[in-house]
């Protein structure tokens, strides 16, 4: 009787354990599963998956890797890896984790916001690691064929890899045997992390400092854990899908906006500008009458030089918003765009000495020659010389360098442009190729609105690099095979 | 000594160009519009026009067709505030095409070059 009592307790004690077990995996579930529902950021999910297999409350296993499946490229390929460097490190960590008191989701996402394994040693080998999807004998590989977890212990199993697989030697692992002689046998697991209709990659576990074994137990717990982690990571990438999507989208609609703007502001521009130029004909044309009839060395024909002078100003002006707002005649040909550099610096090359600024150039050799309107691009060189100039008061040095590229299979021939002047003002830096901006306190802040249009109408882009203290760098892109959108002009 | 008709809706312009060419030493003749123009053409028959091109009623590129229908031969120049009508390709029934400033030294320029031509 007693004896039966006795067994009778012993093995509803065994289901109690279980119970808790079980009650204590789903509290973990649920606390992992909330700290993946605080983020939509795709490295801090990765980080939180990763953190919640290895810190301690967790899962508690030494090392973890995640790897995702590159469709394209039919491979997987390292994305992330947590944990420590050495036992030394790795009994650190778990000293500070204990009595933290803290919830593990607070925990988790404090700690994927705070530090991140960027940079760690684990991190930097499993970035360089790709295991083609088709590779025999490679575990990882048949985690994604399979779709089932892998749990390897050598002393157990029979199931090997391969040797010397970029794994083993980036992570030092040899996978499936001893790493090195007196150590324990090196023990890991695989399970896939499954998506919505397929397995979007590998998470990797091991005990390489503890080498405590890996239970079935641990092995489900994974699993259920990767089924969620998966849908985590999917879900994110989906998002971030969205989010490109919708960042391209608000470009565009900017750009249109910038387009409209542009047009409007460029019609009043120009009904105000030539009823301003009639009236300014008159004056200078009736002031230079007055000069030619005044003698030399009376004070009036200093009066008149100015006012002559201010008149010529003004048409400048006048010219400038004119043949911004209007269109112009377009005449594209190929040119090679090193010579339209170095008309444009011939031109202005005395007012350059004059200033102080030294020009460093370096110009390409056997650049493809760019189907372009020449007096356009020449336009945007000088008003991009100009700005340089204009920037280095007190002189400087403007470097102007030409070079071929290639970017989203497309050839391009870049020009840019620096300065030693100083940079802009970051407050401001969104407005430079809004019409009428300027910082300068003189000129009409069209030439960067000009220079803007007319690289777009080429269909380039121009860019700009500012360095706050030191200088300005305006990048200039035009296609090689390009057709340029006459519309624009 | 040859015969200048300036066409322009601006009074000031008019009498700055009229001014300015007498002192060239050519005769000038004034209009204010585009019919003005083509009336005086018949009294005065000048031997080249300055036609400005933003013009009330008939405009200066109308104004211009106009007088190639009566006198085919009369060297034109249109002048305009900046280059707007410059890919217009009726202005090109036009012997020239200044873009006016107080400098008159191209329009100068231009009347010379077109009246040594013949």
């Amino acid at each position: 009787m007693t004896s039966f009592r006795y067994r009778e307790r012993q093995v509803s004690g065994d289901i109690m354990r279980e119970k808790d077990r079980q009650a204590n995996q789903l509290a973990l579930l649920y606390e992992i599963n909330n700290a993946l529902l605080s983020t939509m950021k795709f490295e801090q999910i990765l980080q939180i998956i990763l953190t919640a297999i290895t810190i301690g409350d967790g899962m508690g296993f030494n090392r973890a890797m995640l790897f995702l499946v590159d469709e394209r490229k039919n491979c997987l390929t390292g994305m992330m890896g947590v944990g420590p460097e050495n036992a030394e490190e790795a009994g650190n960590i778990w000293e500070n984790m204990k009595g933290k008191g803290n919830g593990l989701a607070e925990n988790l996402s404090t700690l994927s916001r705070n530090s991140s394994p960027q940079g760690t040693y684990l991190d930097k080998r499993v970035k360089k690691v790709m295991v083609p999807l088709d590779r025999e004998g490679c575990i990882l590989a048949r985690t994604v064929r399979e779709q089932r977890p892998f749990n390897i212990d050598p002393e157990r199993d029979s199931v090997m890899c391969q040797n010397d697989c970029e794994l083993s030697r980036e992570l030092d692992c040899v996978l499936g045997s001893k790493s090195k002689d007196g150590d324990p046998a090196y023990r890991f697991a695989t399970v896939p992390l499954w998506g919505r209709e397929r397995t979007i990659g590998v998470i990797v576990v091991d005990n390489v400092y503890n080498g405590h074994p890996i239970t079935e137990d641990d092995i489900q717990l994974l699993t259920m854990f990767t089924r969620q982690a998966g849908l985590a990571i999917e879900n994110c990438i989906l998002y971030k899908y969205l989010e490109d999507a919708h960042v391209e989208l608000k470009k565009v609609q900017e750009t249109l906006l910038q387009r409209e703007k542009l047009a409007a502001l460029g019609e009043m521009a120009a009904s105000v500008a030539h009823e301003i130029k009639n009236p300014l004909v008159s004056i200078g044309g009736f002031t230079r009458r007055l000069h030619k009839t005044l003698s030399n060395g009376l004070p009036e024909k200093k009066y008149t030089e100015t006012i002559m002078r201010e008149v010529h100003r003004l048409e400048g002006i006048l010219s400038d918003i004119l043949n911004f707002s209007k269109a112009s005649d377009v005449v594209v040909e190929k040119y090679d765009v090193n010579g339209i550099v170095e008309e444009t610096l011939t031109g202005m090359e005395e007012q350059l000495r004059s200033q102080g600024i030294e020009v460093e150039k370096s110009l390409g050799a056997n650049l493809p020659e760019v189907p372009c309107d020449y007096r356009q691009i020449k336009q945007v060189f000088v008003n991009l010389f100009s700005n340089a100039r204009d920037a280095m008061r007190d002189g400087g040095t403007m470097k102007v360098r030409t070079f071929p590229l290639a970017q989203d299979g497309s050839d391009y021939v870049g020009i840019e442009i620096g300065d030693t002047g100083g940079g802009i003002p970051s407050t401001v830096l969104h407005n430079i190729f809004n019409p009428f901006f300027t910082t300068k306190g003189w000129g009409t802040g069209l030439g960067l609105a000009i220079c803007h249009r007319i690289v777009e109408g080429h269909r380039g882009a121009i860019d700009v690099n500012n360095e706050p203290g030191r200088g300005v760098t305006f990048t200039v892109k035009l296609p090689v095979e390009g057709k340029v959108d006459v519309a624009l002009f | 000594m040859e015969k200048i008709l300036v066409v322009d809706d601006e009074e000031n312009i008019r009498l700055l160009y009229q001014e300015e060419l007498e002192e060239e030493g050519y005769t000038v003749e004034v209009a204010a519009h585009g019919q003005e123009a083509l009336d005086k053409l018949k009294t005065f028959r000048p031997d080249l026009i300055t036609l400005d091109i933003r013009m009330p009623g008939m405009d200066g590129v109308e104004t211009l067709q106009r007088i190639r229908e009566v006198q085919r031969d009369v060297p034109v120049i249109l002048c305009s505030a900046y280059g707007e009508y410059k890919q217009d390709l009726t202005t090109w029934a036009s012997d020239a095409y200044v873009i006016k400033t107080s400098d008159l030294t191209e329009l100068k320029g231009a009347i010379k070059t077109l009246l040594s031509r013949d």
